[in-house]
């Protein structure tokens, strides 16, 4: 139980709330109020009602970009969660030499921009000078111009945030087998469990933790999926094709000056990853209490 | 366990297959970088006949990629001592006093943790051009600072909750107060956790991409969107492009590889603390 509050105490907390407040509580809190509004940014919004959101309903760009959004999730979502548990299994495991070069290289991706993660795929999935289609040549399949094409650019995100992405699906994994009980899983093989058992009843309960901040982080990073798009859009094009709702925020914001529209994006794309969040956000409060 | 043999070398070999893969992105921007044009579009990975050249270097930082970089490290810097300055104080508060409606702002912290860039963007911009901090260094380091503090609050308060209550009361003996128990005990006691946060935030600043081109105008963008002004989607100088993308990451990838134990650390301390 902690001691009663004093001056001290309020000059630890005060500057933490100060910048909270300004730069997150208010502006979050006044965003749901201008979602309302029609605005351009510069005169003053009019309150409009639920306008907005009746304009989504039949925005073509607003579908789009929701098709999108889903889409890249639901191959993202998977094939990261299998990725971050195999490389920690493989990373976990004492048979495997040089595990800290490897561990490095799964974190390649993560930790540089996405910017740049975004110039390593287009480069590596260039039609020309492309090692991807090199390969698809050299085991008879057909080359393709992946991003130039409308119809394969949407794997460029997907395949860029996956690099990105994994080490930190990993990290979690890994962070999760640490716990791993050495004599429980000998007891386990003296008993007669094959791998899969082993896999599904002693590694797997212990992974639970893990495999919630691992799906719940993954599907808010790909929610909110904006830097590949944006490096598409770098030079002479914007793909509209290839927008999601964060995308179409800043577009709408700097090409539209629709900024009461924007806002209300803005809302729903924060609804969704708070729907996706709530699972885990509970778990995080009952394992370590609100209380020191 | 037994281990045995071919085991061994199967679980070794599948390792190093999917490393050397995940390593052959980094290689190709390498490559490229150092390679005439004409040699990268017979492809990187050509090694027959190859020339060597830093001119895409020189031409990129020649271009003001340097600027980028300057301000990239201005950013970051500042945008981690701050909010890891003002995080500690608020955890330590969390962790010795007991107030009314403490466990409501708790739960409106970590709450807020998982806000979107994009849900404050549409009020932030009118803030910044009427208090004209649009296009200014201190504003970008601000919002970065208030969009770590949920996270390293948790992080830090998670931390200073398994450090023993007794130094803190013999320190109460010898007089110190609250405010010198926090920086004089806790803070040195703590800081492998300070350190984690420190990573994770520095790396994680110099990655952005968003507030940076909203709130900055290009001649301020830091390296992470410096980078795209060299993009073509059409057209792409490969060189430029590739040079200007090894610029960006040698500052992250050094600080991970000095750090690397404290990163993990602080990535996964969601789950660890």
């Amino acid at each position: 139980m902690g001691r009663r509050v004093n001056k001290d105490f309020f000059i630890l907390m005060t500057p933490a709330f100060i910048l909270l407040f300004i730069f997150i509580i208010y502006p979050i809190l006044n965003t749901f109020y201008l979602g309302f509004t029609k605005w351009d940014g510069f005169t003053n919004p009019q309150f409009v009602g639920l306008e907005n959101y009746k304009t989504m309903m039949n925005d073509p760009l607003f579908w789009t970009s929701v098709k999108n959004n889903l889409f890249i999730f639901i191959i993202f979502l998977p094939l990261v969660t299998l990725l971050g548990l195999g490389f920690a299994l493989l990373l976990h495991n004492k048979a495997v030499v040089g595990r800290n070069v490897l561990r490095g290289l799964v974190m390649l991706g993560m930790v540089m921009p996405l910017t740049v993660v975004g110039i390593v795929w287009m480069l590596l999935l260039d039609p020309y000078s492309g090692i991807v289609n090199k390969i698809i040549e050299i085991f008879g399949g057909q080359p393709r111009a992946w991003i130039q094409d409308p119809s394969t650019a949407i794997y460029f995100i997907i395949i860029g945030s996956l690099w990105a992405w994994q080490g930190f699906t990993t990290t979690v994994f890994l962070a999760g087998l640490e716990g791993l009980d050495v004599e429980v899983l000998e007891a386990s093989v003296i008993d007669g469990a094959n791998p899969w058992q082993r896999f599904r009843y002693v590694i797997l309960p212990l992974l639970k933790p893990a495999l919630i901040v691992v799906v719940t982080m993954s599907s808010i990073y790909i929610l909110k999926v904006f830097d590949l798009i944006y490096v598409l859009s770098g030079g002479e094009s914007i793909p509209m094709y290839l927008s999601v709702l964060a995308y179409m925020i800043y577009y709408e914001i700097f090409y539209m000056l629709k900024w009461g529209y924007a806002a209300a994006i803005a809302t729903l794309l924060t609804v969704a990853v708070f729907l996706f969040s709530i699972g885990m956000l509970k778990r995080m409060i009952e394992e370590r209490g609100v209380e020191a | 366990m037994k281990v045995t043999r071919r085991y061994k070398i199967t679980i070794n070999a599948v390792a190093w297959i999917l490393g050397i893969i995940l390593l052959i992105p980094l290689i190709a921007l390498i490559m490229a970088s150092i390679r005439p044009f004409s040699e990268i579009v017979a492809g990187w990975w050509n090694l027959s006949n190859a020339h060597f050249t830093l001119e895409n270097y020189r031409t990129v930082l020649a271009a003001g990629l340097w600027r980028n970089i300057l301000n990239s490290l201005l950013i970051a810097v500042f945008a981690t001592i701050l909010p890891i300055l003002i995080a500690g104080m608020a955890a330590y508060g969390f962790t010795a006093f007991s107030f009314p409606i403490k466990t409501m702002i708790f739960l409106t912290l970590v709450a807020i943790q998982v806000i979107p860039q994009q849900a404050v963007i549409v009020p932030l911009l009118k803030l910044f051009r009427d208090l004209h901090m649009y296009n200014q260094f201190y504003g970008i380091i601000l919002v970065h600072s208030a969009f770590a503090l949920p996270w390293t609050i948790f992080f830090l308060r998670n931390f200073f909750i398994s450090i023993p209550k007794d130094y803190e009361e013999a320190a109460r003996i010898d007089g110190l107060g609250d405010i010198g128990i926090y920086f004089r005990i806790i803070l040195p006691i703590a800081m492998p956790a300070v350190i984690s946060v420190a990573v994770v935030q520095f790396i994680f600043v110099w990655q952005d991409l968003f507030f940076a081109i909203t709130l900055l105008r290009p001649e301020k963008w830091p390296v992470s969107a410096g980078v795209t002004r060299f993009i073509s989607r059409y057209n792409p100088n490969w060189g430029q492009l590739t040079a200007a993308g090894v610029l960006a990451i040698i500052v992250p990838i050094v600080v991970y590889v000095l750090m690397q134990k404290y990163y993990m650390k602080g990535v996964s301390g969601g789950i660890k603390g």
